[in-house]
C-alpha cells in the first residue's frame, strides 16, 4: 500500500456564467493544479471526473486541447457527491499503487439548464407525486424543529455564517454578507426553508492532483476515504438524523484513527441550512439535537473551536453540483497548507470533507463521501 | 389477484388494487424469511431475495412523520402545495396533503387524486384527521 497525497488543488471561480465554455471553465484550474504539483501532462497517469448533468464524456470534452487524452479516464456520477466519489476513486487507485498521479476533476454548468431546480429522476414515484429537492430537506428541518426544538433562527444563522465566510473567499459565487433578517425574509421555497437557506447552482470547476508523493510545501495526506450509497428502505426512518452521514463518518474516523475532537477544520454538505445542522450531529461535533446550539454558540465560526465551511460552504460558494466535492477538498487542502488567505484557521492540521448526494424515493441520501486529510 | 414478474420493477404505481365497486387497497409484501415489509409489493423480498412471503394489506390511516409546503415547484406545477411522509403500519408513504398537517398528526390515505385518475397511477393523498391547533 502507498499513501495518497493531495499534491495540489485549484478552482475556477464559481458563478452563473452561461457564456463561459466548458474548456474556458475547466482549463485554468487543471493547468494550475498540474503545474503546482510540479508535474507536466505526461506525468498524469489517469483522470477521474465527476459531474451530474454535464456528460457524456465530460472529461474528454473538458480536457480537449490539454494533451491529457490517451490514458485511463473514468467519468463518474453520484449527484451532489460526484467529485468526492471521484476523489475517493483516485485516492484508492494511488494507495493500491495502480497509478502514481491521478488528476481529479469536478465540473458543472447548471446555467445551461435554464431552471433553478436540480433535475431529478423522472421515473421516481415521489418526483411524479411532486417531490422536489428542497422539500426533502425542508421535511428534515420541520422534523428537527419538532423533535429537538431547533429554531428558525438557528437554521438561518447557518446561512449568515456561510455568507460571512464566502465574502472572504475569492472563488465563492455569493460574496455579500447577509443578515439574519434577510435570510428569514427571503422568498419561501419549501417551509421552513427560505431562498437564502438553499444553495444555488451555477457553474464551477475544480482540479486536484492525487499522488503517491506530497507536493511542495506542507504534505497533505489522505488519511481516510469512506463512501457509501444510502440504505434503501420502504420502512419508516427518523428524518431528524442523517443515518448515512453518521455511518460514513464513523468509517472515516476509524480508518484515520481519529475522533471528531481531533478535527481542526471541516467542509461539510450545507446544500440547505438544515444540512449543516444534521451534519454537525452526524459527524459527532455535538450530541443529536444539539446542532442548533452549536451554531448559536459560534463554535463553528472561523475563530471558533471547530470551524465549519470556512470557504463559505455550498450556501455561499454556490453548488455547481459536480464541482462541489473538489471545492471542499481544495478548501481543506489550502487550510492545512496555510494558504487560506483572509479565512485561515490557526494551526489547522486535521481536516474533513463531507459530501452527500441526491434524493430518490426510499433513500435518506443516495450517496455520501467523507475524507480525512492530515498535514504531515 | 396475482403479481407477476413485471411487477418486480413496476414501482409505486402498482400500489393499489381496486376490486370493482370497492375502495382501493394499499398492498405491501411481507417476507416470510426476514419478516421485513416492502412497498410496493413484488413477489420477492428486496432485502433478502426470498420468494417466501405474501401480500399484506396496509392500514389506510397513519401518522405524519414530517411535511412541507412547497412554494417553488417544477415548471407547470401549481403552487403552493403540501406533501408529507406518512407512516402506515410498517411502511412509509409519500403523499400530497389535504388539510392542515402537523408532525404526528393522524391522516387517512386515499389513492385516487382529486382529478380522478385511476388508482394505479395517481399520487397518494393524505387527509389530515387531527386539525392543527393554531399556527405551527
Amino acid at each position: 500500500m502507498a499513501e495518497a497525497y493531495v499534491r495540489s488543488a485549484a478552482l475556477a471561480p464559481f458563478g452563473h456564467t452561461p457564456d463561459r465554455s466548458l474548456t474556458e471553465l475547466v482549463h485554468p484550474p487543471v493547468v494550475q493544479a498540474v503545474r503546482e504539483a510540479g508535474l507536466s501532462p505526461g506525468d498524469i497517469d489517469a483522470v477521474v471526473c465527476g459531474t451530474y448533468v454535464n456528460g457524456p464524456l465530460a472529461a474528454q470534452r473538458a480536457l480537449s486541447g490539454l494533451g491529457l487524452s490517451n490514458r485511463p479516464t473514468i467519468n463518474t456520477e453520484n449527484a451532489c457527491a460526484s467529485s468526492s466519489f471521484a476523489t475517493s476513486l483516485a485516492a484508492t487507485l494511488v494507495r493500491k499503487a495502480v497509478y502514481r498521479n491521478v488528476l481529479v476533476l469536478g465540473l458543472e454548468q447548471l446555467s445551461q439548464l435554464g431552471t433553478s431546480l436540480l433535475p431529478l429522476a423522472e421515473d421516481d414515484p415521489e418526483v411524479r407525486a411532486g417531490m422536489v429537492m428542497p422539500a426533502v430537506y425542508a421535511m428534515r428541518a420541520e422534523r428537527h424543529m419538532s423533535v429537538y426544538g431547533t429554531t428558525r433562527g438557528q437554521l438561518a444563522k447557518v446561512s449568515v455564517k456561510s455568507h460571512a465566510n464566502g465574502a472572504l473567499n475569492p472563488y465563492a459565487r455569493h460574496r455579500d454578507p447577509v443578515t439574519l433578517a434577510q435570510v428569514l425574509d427571503s422568498r419561501m421555497i419549501a417551509t421552513p426553508l427560505t431562498l437564502l437557506q438553499c444553495s444555488s447552482g451555477g457553474d464551477g470547476a475544480g482540479a486536484a492532483v492525487i499522488g503517491d508523493r506530497p507536493g511542495e510545501g506542507t504534505a497533505v495526506r489522505i488519511a481516510a476515504s469512506a463512501t457509501s450509497a444510502g440504505r434503501e428502505t420502504s420502512e419508516p426512518r427518523e428524518l431528524a438524523r442523517s443515518e448515512l452521514s453518521s455511518k460514513v463518518a464513523d468509517e472515516a474516523y476509524a480508518e484515520a484513527g481519529i475522533a471528531a475532537a481531533d478535527l481542526d477544520v471541516i467542509e461539510l454538505h450545507d446544500a440547505f441550512t438544515i444540512g449543516e445542522i444534521l451534519a454537525y450531529e452526524a459527524l459527532g461535533l455535538c450530541e443529536p439535537g444539539e446542532g442548533g446550539e452549536l451554531i448559536d454558540r459560534g463554535d463553528t465560526e472561523i475563530g471558533g473551536s471547530i470551524p465549519v465551511n470556512t470557504g463559505g460552504g455550498l450556501l455561499s460558494r454556490g453548488h455547481p453540483v459536480g464541482a462541489t466535492g473538489v471545492a471542499q477538498l481544495a478548501e481543506i487542502t489550502w487550510q492545512l497548507q496555510g494558504r487560506a488567505d483572509g479565512r485561515q484557521v490557526a494551526d489547522a492540521r486535521v481536516g474533513l470533507t463531507h459530501t452527500t448526494g441526491g434524493g430518490i424515493a426510499g433513500y435518506d441520501h443516495a450517496a455520501c463521501a467523507v475524507h480525512v486529510l492530515v498535514a504531515d | 389477484m396475482s403479481l407477476n414478474d413485471a411487477d418486480m420493477s413496476a414501482g409505486a404505481s402498482a400500489h393499489a388494487s381496486q376490486p370493482p365497486g370497492e375502495r382501493p387497497l394499499l398492498l405491501a409484501w411481507r417476507c416470510g424469511a426476514c419478516d421485513r415489509t416492502s412497498f410496493p409489493p413484488r413477489n420477492r423480498c428486496p432485502w433478502c431475495w426470498s420468494e417466501d412471503g405474501g401480500v399484506v394489506v396496509l392500514p389506510m390511516e397513519g401518522e405524519v412523520h414530517s411535511f412541507t409546503t412547497i412554494h417553488v415547484g417544477r415548471p407547470g406545477t401549481t403552487v403552493p402545495y403540501t406533501v408529507a411522509y406518512v407512516d402506515v403500519g410498517p411502511v412509509r408513504l409519500f403523499a400530497r396533503v389535504e388539510g392542515e398537517p402537523r408532525i404526528e398528526a393522524r391522516g387517512r390515505i386515499r389513492s385516487v387524486g382529486p382529478s380522478g385518475e385511476p388508482p394505479e397511477s395517481a399520487p397518494l393523498v393524505v387527509e389530515i384527521l387531527d386539525e392543527a391547533q393554531g399556527h405551527g
